[in-house]
Formats: structure tokens, sequence, C-alpha cells
């Protein structure tokens, strides 16, 4: 185990290592830099701009600020940001918790609720409401993100006001609350990104996880265990379900990247100042060093969702384990 | 006439003073329960810096006017030559045949980390405006600033190379006063990421209390100001996503924000507990000939050269219907390079009606006929087909040029949108490669910056912004006498000279003004709703006690941790 | 029959409703098991064993119906209209069952001692503790060495005759009154079967327990039953006390059994079969079912289904050779029919 791990790592590693070297080239070669397209480039005249490279060192040969960059990179660091004071670490610092917390808690929701719901529709395949779930969870598991995240802040924040349209907490009250009124005000403020990322993670997990305990549920074990007796509810949700989570636990890993793409929409329609929005101003704005550590952090959040796959795979399948 | 200017804005002044002086009377001791409230105003681009020479977009602007102090406010009615509120001086006078004007600063001036504002700072802060390193944008607009003077320590003096009507204009407001003994070290290059961008310092009545990165900027007031307190605790800036904004502003999350697109102004104005106000436009959008070769500048354009082709497809525009259907009352037909908010403006003269007919009845007197069994006119076997650089970042102009490229359809004209991302729209309308481009300006109420969009040097000049390649003497003449007029009223009469001649010289089909309407909350009671900046006056700006909400009486302690 | 009745299943009809039709797997099936009894039940693949055993504990799963007028009589209660908690208060409990595969029928991700402790924990509602501890105890009877680091393994690691005796200890955990045990040997190697046979005949003696034991191996059966069943398109077609069935069958498909299969120190060139196929249970023939692969058939086998003539104490056969005896002299020489010789694949010596 120890060995496959650090095998995992050291193959994580150098993702994270392609996928920093194809961002540094993809925003380098994208048109313009810094200071075209935020300082409206004709009113400065070129001069000036070219003392503004020099001063960052953009002024050098690619392969020169590539090297560099590798070089800091070893150390841990990705360089000033170019657009505001400080390092960028600092600048991706303060939106990868509002990311994590976001995708975190859609993660944990999409899995219980596309898990529930694909046993549900497994323990009663081919019935009425397996139809009607089934149905749903295709036409949930189609939209696009922002159009799901309108509707539910049409719903949920306009409609019946029952949950904040915008931001991580009441901009204004929060520090005035009681510690247990901080901790509600952060949830009321996740409820709704958090909810449209679940309902589409777990509208194709719960189409997942149905087929998978189909697959199982005919199986000898099955016999073996309603034979001694068990329980119908025991033997799906015990027997049958941990063998039916394997599959579904590796669509962890791999749900990680969707699940990241469609924060980036999510973050934009909630206001959530999380890595997306970070990534998609830092983008807009030609700030290098911020975009790189947005995708570093990107490919380190799909290498580590790889890993914990294989981790929750050996969890729950001792098969795995021995290997 | 010549000193017309000084004696009026001091008489004003004393005026301004006067008013002031009650105002802050009454908010301060009789009605101390005009003190309070919080109010949160919707920002749709997080500003980079806070640092003011590096103003980039409008919410910046906003923020920076808080924190920031100008030498004097434009007042209320927007009038250049007149009508001024104090700010960082209390009182002005001219000198010198008019070509210096002395500020003398309120001695009682403070930064808000406690040393005096000196005529020392203004001093500096000209000189690092005026830097070409630091990139301030409308640097060229102090180009007939000579230099700055410190007589003794609260008197500043701004010498001038000639008279013109804008003088005091560009000395006064232009420039937000910094602080020399926070920002004299700083290395000119890198400004834009110095520190105090994101902890500025400034002499204004609001000062920065917590600036989350993506989210939010939180102003607080400054208790210890020498102007005295404002009202409000605290003004927060919230990051917030147009898709999200009228679902904000219905639900109170939000209570105030500039809106530009028509569907989130008629939902969030239908809202009872909102108020709506229109902003006057300065920003106007054209379609732009170029009137030589792409990137070749020696030659005429093979199309665009000729006056006739430009007034035939301005003519074959319904303008009024194209701007009625995309925009609703937020925005209004164009005249020319200018805005009808701006003092100069003159929006009667005479410009080109939409006439179908008669754009189709030039076309083939031009040449451009239409072959039988065709649908494109063509001249020598030459087809009338030409590319529209766009920009796709602008949506409104995305949208407008699909009904444009309808209209020039149907006059058996092709046209190819040619859709680019904003660095390269940018960098394109740089190296003037295009044959017709979508373009927009943003102006600010004085005339001045038509000189370099439009002037025969900046067409001639490669780094000049007059991208068209426009080239029109007598226009050029009309503008300097406007711009050297000492006052608005002999300047006008040139003015609209010089929009005569570019308008007929149709050097672009001058397609819309757009406009923002502002809705707020009703419960504020605004106060110095200038014309040119809505937010001047939000330090008076009060919420009545018996109207304010939970987030209004949470007072200053709590978050001035 | 020289025990009590500790089951009585008569006209045990079960169905298969499926798209090709009505699969009649098992079609009135009546026997006994007495108390400490062990009853052999063989049959060709196919001829409905499993599903009889399944229908006992009720397990037959969709599109599988049992059909009303079936009865499955069991310590005084009738299975078939007991309720759910019922039933399952006599699954791995009062009746165990033991699969044939012992590579398939644990579950994967459970170590053996908690899967053999669930049993405990369902029906004697132990702790957790004391459920474990039953579970080792129960590895050791069935004599698994170091039981203890056994039970904390996961089946993968266990060799398949390890998994059969895990099963074997699963179903007796509760001591049950009957062990279904249907096939349990098939899939292991010899030795391993003698083995396992051994343990359960061992465990029966010790415990007292009736065992229904299924299986297509006459060997199996000769070894281990006191009575046999013999069962063929869903109906039992010969029920005898196993000396009986091996010296004196009546059925001639019995015969056939028995010709087949490999006797002890007789070299066998090739395994002898009864030629031809059994026919789908979708579509039983008239009369006997055995008749198109039957030597003696005559037009009566073909008109009338036969009954279960009585031939002596405690035998009964479903053939009209009862009826009529001579006919099977008649044909006495001829084992198997001319035409079914061609059918056998490389059919002469
Ligand atoms: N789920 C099912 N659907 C349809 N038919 C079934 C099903 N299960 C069993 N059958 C039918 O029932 C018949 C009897 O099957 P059963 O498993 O009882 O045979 P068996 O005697 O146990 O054979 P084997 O020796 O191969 O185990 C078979 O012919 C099969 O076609
Ligand atoms: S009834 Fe006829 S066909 Fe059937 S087994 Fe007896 S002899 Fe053969
Ligand atoms: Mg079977």
């Amino acid at each position: 185990m120890r060995r496959f791990l650090a095998r995992r790592l050291a193959h994580g590693a150098a993702v994270i290592f392609i996928a920093a070297s194809l961002s540094f080239l993809l925003v380098h070669l994208a048109p313009g830099d810094p200071f075209s397209s935020t300082l409206d480039s004709a009113a400065i005249s070129p001069s000036v701009k070219a003392a503004w490279r020099a001063a960052y060192g953009l002024d050098r040969p690619l392969l020169e600020q590539y090297l560099r960059f590798l070089g800091q990179l070893a150390r841990g660091d990705l360089g000033p940001s170019l657009l505001q004071p400080g390092p960028a670490s600092a600048a991706l610092a303060g939106a990868v918790p509002n990311t994590l917390v976001l995708m975190g808690t859609a993660l944990i929701l999409s899995f219980v609720i596309g898990i529930g719901v694909g046993s549900w529709q497994a323990a009663r395949a081919g019935s009425g409401g397996d139809r009607v779930a089934g149905n749903a969870s295709l036409v949930v598991a189609s939209l696009p993100e922002f159009w799901l995240g309108a509707v539910l802040l049409l719903v949920f924040a306009l409609r019946f006001r029952v949950f904040p349209a915008g931001g991580v907490v009441d901009l204004v009250m929060h520090d005035s609350l009681s510690p247990a009124g901080r901790v509600l005000d952060r949830l009321r403020h996740l409820a709704l990104p958090s909810l449209t990322l679940a309902l589409l993670g777990s509208a194709s997990i719960a189409r997942y996880q149905r087929a998978a305990l189909l697959d199982v549920l005919p199986q000898d074990f099955i016999r073996t265990a309603r034979a001694k007796g068990v329980s119908d509810r025991l033997v799906l949700w015990r027997h049958a379900l941990r063998n039916a989570l394997v599959p579904t636990i590796v669509l962890l890993g791999l749900s990680l990247p969707t699940l990241l793409g469609g924060a980036v929409f999510v973050e934009q329609v909630f206001s959530w100042p999380g890595l997306g929005r970070l990534a998609a101003a830092a983008f807009h704005a030609r700030d290098y060093q911020v975009v790189i550590g947005a995708t570093i952090m990107g490919a380190v959040l799909v290498v580590a969702g790889g890993i914990l796959a294989d981790l929750l795979h050996a969890a729950v399948d001792p098969r795995v384990r021995a290997q | 006439m010549r000193e017309s200017i000084g004696p009026r804005i001091r008489i004003l002044v004393a005026c301004a003073l006067a008013a002031a002086a009650c105002d802050r009377g009454t908010t301060k001791s009789d009605d101390a329960s005009a003190v309070g409230g919080s109010i949160i105003i919707a920002m749709q681009n997080e500003p980079r810096s806070l640092l003011p020479p590096l103003i980039n977009q409008i919410d910046e602007k906003v923020v920076e006017d808080q924190i920031f102090e100008p030498l004097a406010w434009l007042g209320d009615e927007g009038h250049l030559d007149r009508d001024y509120r104090p700010g960082l001086a209390d009182s002005w006078s001219w000198e010198r045949d008019s070509t210096a004007i002395v500020f003398h600063l309120n001695p009682k001036a403070r930064w808000q980390d406690g040393p005096p504002v000196r005529a020392s700072d203004v001093r500096f802060t000209f000189g690092l405006y005026a830097d070409s390193v630091v990139g301030f944008k409308d640097r060229s607009s102090l180009a007939r600033i000579d230099s700055v003077t410190a007589r003794d320590s609260v008197t500043a003096v701004f010498w001038f190379k000639n008279r013109y009507a804008e003088q005091f204009y560009d000395a006064a407001t232009r420039l937000l006063i910094l602080p020399e003994h926070l920002l004299a070290r700083e290395p000119r290059a890198t400004m834009l990421t110095s520190t105090f961008g994101r902890q500025p310092v400034g002499s204004g009545r609001f000062r920065l209390g917590k600036w989350t990165p993506n989210a939010s900027i939180e102003l607080l007031a400054d208790t210890a100001n020498y102007h005295g307190r404002p009202n409000l605790d605290r003004v927060v800036f919230a990051v917030t996503d147009v898709n999200s904004l009228s679902t904000r502003l219905t639900t109170g999350e939000i209570d105030l924000a500039e809106v530009s697109t028509p569907a989130v102004f008629r939902t969030a104005s239908a809202q009872p507990d909102l108020r709506a106000r229109m902003n006057p436009a300065y920003d106007y959008s054209f379609l732009l000939f170029n009137a030589r070769q792409r990137k070749q500048r020696r030659q005429p354009n093979a199309l665009f050269a000729d006056v006739g082709l430009r007034r035939a497809i301005s003519m074959g525009l319904d303008r009024g219907k194209l701007v009625r259907s995309q925009f609703d009352s937020l925005a209004i037909v164009s005249t020319g390079p200018m805005t009808r908010a701006q003092p100069l403006a003159d929006s009667t003269i005479r410009t080109i009606a939409y006439d179908s007919a008669g754009a189709a009845r030039l076309l083939d007197s031009l040449g451009w006929t239409l072959p039988a069994g065709k649908t494109v006119r063509e001249r020598r076997g030459q087809p009338l087909k030409f590319s529209v650089l766009v920009p796709t970042v602008s949506a409104n102009r995305m949208t407008m040029i699909v009904a444009i490229q309808e209209s020039l359809r149907k006059l058996g004209m092709e046209v190819v949108v040619d859709a680019v991302d904003g660095n390269t729209f940018v960098g394109r309308l740089g190296a003037r490669d295009f044959d017709v481009v979508f373009d927009g300006r943003h102006v600010e109420p004085s005339v001045s910056g038509l000189r370099a969009f439009w002037s025969v040097a900046s067409a001639r000049d490669a780094n000049g912004q007059n991208y068209g390649n426009y080239e029109n003497p007598r226009f050029d003449a009309h503008l300097d006498s406007a711009l050297a007029a000492r006052d608005l009223a002999s300047a006008r009469p040139h003015a609209t000279q010089a929009f005569e001649t570019i308008v007929a010289d149709v050097p672009a089909v001058w397609l819309y003004e757009t406009r923002t309407a502002m809705l707020m909350h009703k419960r504020i009671r605004p106060v110095h709703l200038v014309s040119t900046a809505w937010w001047a006056g939000l330090a008076d700006w009060s919420i009545p006690a018996a109207e304010r909400l939970p987030r209004d009486r949470v007072g200053l302690r709590v978050a001035s941790r | 029959m020289t025990q009590p009745a500790l089951l009585t299943v008569s006209d045990l009809r079960t169905y298969f409703y499926t798209g090709a039709g009505v699969a009649r797997a098992v079609d009135g099936v009546s026997f006994t098991i007495g108390t400490g009894e062990t009853l052999g039940i063989v049959g060709e693949s196919g001829c409905g064993k499993s599903v009889t055993a399944l229908s006992i504990l009720r397990l037959v799963q969709q599109p599988g119906r049992i059909e009303p007028g079936s009865r499955i009589m069991f310590e005084n209660q009738d299975l078939l209209q007991l309720d759910g908690a019922g039933i399952r208060r006599v699954r791995g409990n009062r009746i165990a069952m033991i699969f044939q595969e012992p590579m398939t029928a644990l579950n994967p991700v459970f170590t053996v001692g908690d899967q053999i402790a669930e049993v405990a924990r369902v029906h004697a509602s132990a702790s957790r503790r004391a459920a474990w501890d039953r579970a080792v105890e129960m590895l050791t009877m069935v004599g698994i060495p170091a039981p203890a680091e056994r039970a904390n393994q996961y089946p993968h690691q266990l060799s398949g005759g390890m998994r059969q005796r895990v099963l074997i200890a699963m179903a007796l955990i509760m001591n049950p009154a009957l062990v279904i045990a249907d096939e349990p040997t098939t899939a292991l190697d010899v030795t391993i079967q003698a083995q396992i046979l051994e343990l359960l005949a061992d465990l029966q003696q010790r415990l007292g327990t009736s065992i229904a034991m299924i299986t297509h191996d006459l060997g199996v059966i000769a070894e281990v039953a006191s009575r046999v069943l013999v069962m063929y398109g869903g109906e039992v077609v010969e029920e005898a006390r196993v000396e009986t069935l091996f010296t004196e069958p009546h059925h001639p498909y019995t015969e056939g059994l028995l010709h087949a299969m490999p006797r002890v120190g007789r070299r066998q060139e090739r395994l002898a079969v009864i030629p031809g196929s059994v026919p789908p249970p979708t579509a039983w023939p008239t009369g006997c079912r055995f008749r198109d692969r039957c030597a003696y058939a005559w037009d009566r086998c073909a008109r009338e289904h036969p009954p279960l003539y009585q031939i002596g104490v405690g035998h009964v056969s479903r053939c009209h050779l009862a009826d009529e005896p001579e006919r099977r002299t008649a044909r006495a020489t001829a084992q198997v029919s001319p035409a079914a010789q061609a059918a056998v694949p490389g059919g002469g010596a």
C-alpha cells in the first residue's frame, strides 16, 4: 500500500508539473499581457509599458522566464502576482478554502443524494417510481450549471427568500453574530451554490449507483445473505451497497474535475469568492502567476481526487487493499 | 472677462461653505440620529488597486473618491467653469493673468494615519500623476499644467503653460491628493502592485475597513475626519455577478447598484423598495471607418476613403429603431463624437437621417449596383463586402452588429462579423488593422479628449488613438479654438462648428450613447448626486432612524476590531 | 420412514413467468424429511433441484412464483403462509442453506468472521463481541486452523475448501433443524470433497441435524444419504431408501443414472451418459416427460402422464412399467435404444 501511494504521488507530481508547464505556456502565448488588457493600451506609451514589463521580468526570453518559474516552483513559490501586491500564492490562499468548502459540501451532498436515489431506484427497478426518478436524473444531469443555479436562485432566493443569493457571509451582520449564528450564516450562504453543484453531480451518481446495484443484486452472496435471514433492507444497504459502492467510489475521483469545472460557473452565479472566480478574473487580466497557480491547484485537486478514490476504493474493497 | 471665473467661484465657494457648515451642524449635533447605517453597493469588477493614478474602471473611482479627496469637487450642476465644492482646499484664487491657481488647503486636514496634509503632498501628487512611468491614462489632460509648487505648508500653486477654459477643472478635480510620506519610496514602474494600492490611506471621510479579495471592500466612517464623520457607519462594495444582480437588489442584499442591462433595470425598478434614477450618458459607440488601408497609413482605403459610401451606410441604418429595440430606455441615439451630458455638446447639429431609399440611390450613383439575380452590389466586378471588427467582451456590440448586418444586407451589402477577444481587439485597434470597427468611448464632461481621438496629429502618430485615420485640419482648428476659450459660453460656437465639421465628414456611424440607471433602496437619502459622479456626496448621505434595517443598527464598533 | 417428519413438502409448484412462456421448473413435488435424516435429491442439471431448495425458504426471485396449492409444512407451520418477518425467523435459524459456489457465495467485502457472526446477530440478537466469539468457535468446529486469525480474513484470502467450511459454519451456527446443502462439493476437488462430506456427516451425528443433500452425483448420495429422491423434469420420478435404489432401481431414468455413474474398480474409457437432453421446462411433453430418452417407451407413455406407483415399502416410481412390468423384460437386452445410441457423441466403443 505504501509503495502504491508513493507511486501515485510521484505520478501526481508529474501531472502537476505538466499542468503547470502547459498553463505557463498557454497563458504566455495568449494574446496580450497583464498590461494590455486592463490598462487601455493606447493611452499609455509603449516605452512605459516596456518599462513595466522589464520591472516584472516579462521582457526576458520565454525560456528564461520558464526556467526561472520552474526554479521558484521547486521552492514552492509561485512568484509575485502581477496585479496585486504580494505573492500569487496569497491570492490563491484566499480563494482556495472557499472553493474547497463549496466542492467538499457539494461532493458529500451529491454522493449522499446520488447513492440514496440510485439505491432507492435499484430496490424497485422497473417500477413507476424508478422510471420517474430515472428520467428526472437524466434531465438534471444535462442541465447547464449556470442555468440550474439561476433557477435555484429565482426559486429559493427570490421567490421564497429562504437563502441569500450571493456571497459567503452576510457582509455587514456576520461579525456581530453569535458563534452559532455565524455558522448558520455560513451554511445559509453555502446552501444554494452547493446544492446546484450537488444536484448536477448526484444525477449522474444516481444513474451509476442504480446500475452498479443492479449488477450486484443477482449475485450469489446476496442470496446467501437472504438465506441467513437478513432483512431485505439490510441486504440492500449493507451487503449490496457496499459492493456496488466500489465502482461509484471510482467515480468520486473522476467527478472532481467536472465538479471543479462546475464550480467555476456556480461561483460566478452566486458571487462566491473561490478559485473559479479568481482564475477567471486572473485570466481576463492576464495575471500570469495567479492563472498558473489556479491551474496547479486544479491539477492538485484532480490528482488528490484520484488518490482519494483509490484510498476509498481500498477501504470498501478488501481485494484492492491486498494489492 | 479674464477674471470672471475666479471671483465667481469664490462667491460660490463661500455659499457652499456656508451650506456645508449648516448641513454639518444639523447632522452632527442637532440631529444625532442622522448618524448610522450600513449600505451595500454592488460592484461588477473588483478593483485591482486603489491607487488613484492607476484608475482603470468606474468601480475603482467610486471607492477612491471616498478614501481620497481632490482639491475641490465638481458641484451638483456639473458646470465646468463654475460650481465647485471645497475638497482638501477650502478656498482658491487666481493669479498672474490666470496662468496660476492658488489653493489654500484646509489647515485641519489630516491623513487617516495621523500626519497633516501639506502642500508638498499636492506637489508630490502632481509629480506622480504626471510621471509617464506610473501610467495615469489621462496624463495628456495634465499636459498644460507646467508645475505645482508649495508656497507654504498649506498653499499649493498650479502653474499653467497657457490659459484655457478647463484649467480649474483639470487642477482641482483630476488629482486625488496622495500622502507623500507613504508613497515617496514606492518604485514607480511597479505602482500597480504596491501594497498601498491594497491598503490605501487618504484624507477622505471614509477609511478602508476590510478588503476581502474577490468578495467585498468595506469602508468605515473615519470618525476623526477633519470635515466631521460621515453619517453612514459603513459602505460595503460587494462584487456581484450581473446575473444575480436583480435578485440581490430585490431581496435587499444589495442596497444600491448602477444598472446597464435593460432586463435588470425593468425587474429591479418595479420593486417597491427601490428608487430608480437615470444617470447621464458618458459613453458612446460607433462604427468607425478606416480612411486608410489596413496597417498602411500611406494608401487610402479602397472602400471607405469614399465619403459617399460612408454616408450611404449611415443613411441605411435606422438608428432610432436599432437603439430602442436593444436598449429600451438605457441608451439614446448618438449624434457625434460626444454625449449630450457634456456641457459643450450640441445635439441640434444636423445629422444624417435614416433614408434607406436614398441610401440605395446614393449607392447606385456611386456605381455600386445590384446585378440581376444577385443579392450583393458590385462595382466593376468587385462585390460590396467588408468585415467589421467587434470585441466579444461587449455583449451590447455583439448583439447590435447582428441587426446592423441584417439592415445592410437588405441594402445589398455583405457584412462579415470579425469577432475577437478583448486583447486581440485592443491590439488590432492600435495597429489600425481593420476596415470597419465597432468601437466605443468613455468621455468626460470636458471635450478636450477629442483631440486625442480625432486630430490630424493623432492620426499621424503611430501610437495615436485616431485609429480611423480621420484627418480634417478645419476640425482641428475649430476644436483648438473651443479648447482655448476661457469659458464655456465663448467656447460653444467653436465646439459646434467642430462637431458640424466632423459629422459632415462621416468618419463613423454614430450609433448610441449608453447610460446607466441607479437603483437604490428607498430608505437611503442621497445628497450631491452630481451628474458625473453620483457617489461624490456619499459621506453626507443618511438613513432616517425610523427606516433603519438591522444592518443599519450594527454600529461601527463590531467591525472595527 | 422411521423418523417423525420434520418437513413435509406437498404438491410444490414453482413456475417462472418468462418472456419465452411459463417455465414449470418445479411441477408438483412432494416429499418429507424426518428429524435427523439425510435425504438425497439427485437429478440432471435443470431438473429443478435448486428451485425446490430455494422454494422451501421462499428465496425464489422474480419472475419465479410458488403457485397456490403448494404446501411446505415445517415445525407445524406452513412456511408459505408466514409473513416476511416469520420466514426470516426460519431462514438461517431453523433451516439453513449451503450453496454450491463457495467462490461467489460469500460477500467479498466483509471478513468471514463478520459474515458468520451476522447470523447470530440477526437471530440471537447477540452482541457484536458474543457473535464474533461464536463465529470463531464455529470455525474451530468446522476444522479451520488458526480460526481467530482466519475470522479476520476476507473470502479472497481463503482456499475453496476453506470457504466451503466457512459456509458450513455459517449454516450451523444457529444449530438449525434442517440444512439444505445444494451441491456443496461440486466445485471442489475430490480429496477436499471427501473431507467436506465427512465433516457434514460428522456434524450431523453430533448435532442431530436433518440434511437435504442436493447433488447430481450418485456417489455422494451413496456416501451420506439414507433416502433418495430422483427428480426429472420438475417432478419426483423415484423415491426409495438408498440401498433399494442402488440395488433395485425401478425408473428407467434412475437406471440410466446408475449406469452413468463412475464405479470404483471399473476402468472407464468414457463417461456413460443418458443420451438425449431434457426438454425445455416451458414445454413439457404430454405423458411421460422422460419418454423421448426412454428405451422402453411405448404408446401409453405418450398418452398418459404416469402417476407415482408404489413399488415397495417407501419405494415409489413414476413409470408405467410398474403397471406393465412385462415390457421391461421384453426389452431387457436393450439398455439403450438404437436411435439414441446414434446420438451419443463418438458413439460405439
Ligand atoms: N430465474 C429463472 N428464470 C427462469 N427460469 C429459471 C430461473 N431459475 C431457474 N429456472 C429454470 O428452472 C429450471 C430448474 O432449475 P434448477 O436451478 O432448479 O436446476 P438444478 O436441478 O438445480 O440444476 P443444476 O444441477 O444445474 O443446478 C431450469 O430449467 C431453469 O430453466
Ligand atoms: S413411463 Fe414409459 S417412457 Fe416413461 S419412463 Fe416409464 S417406460 Fe419410460
Ligand atoms: Mg442447482
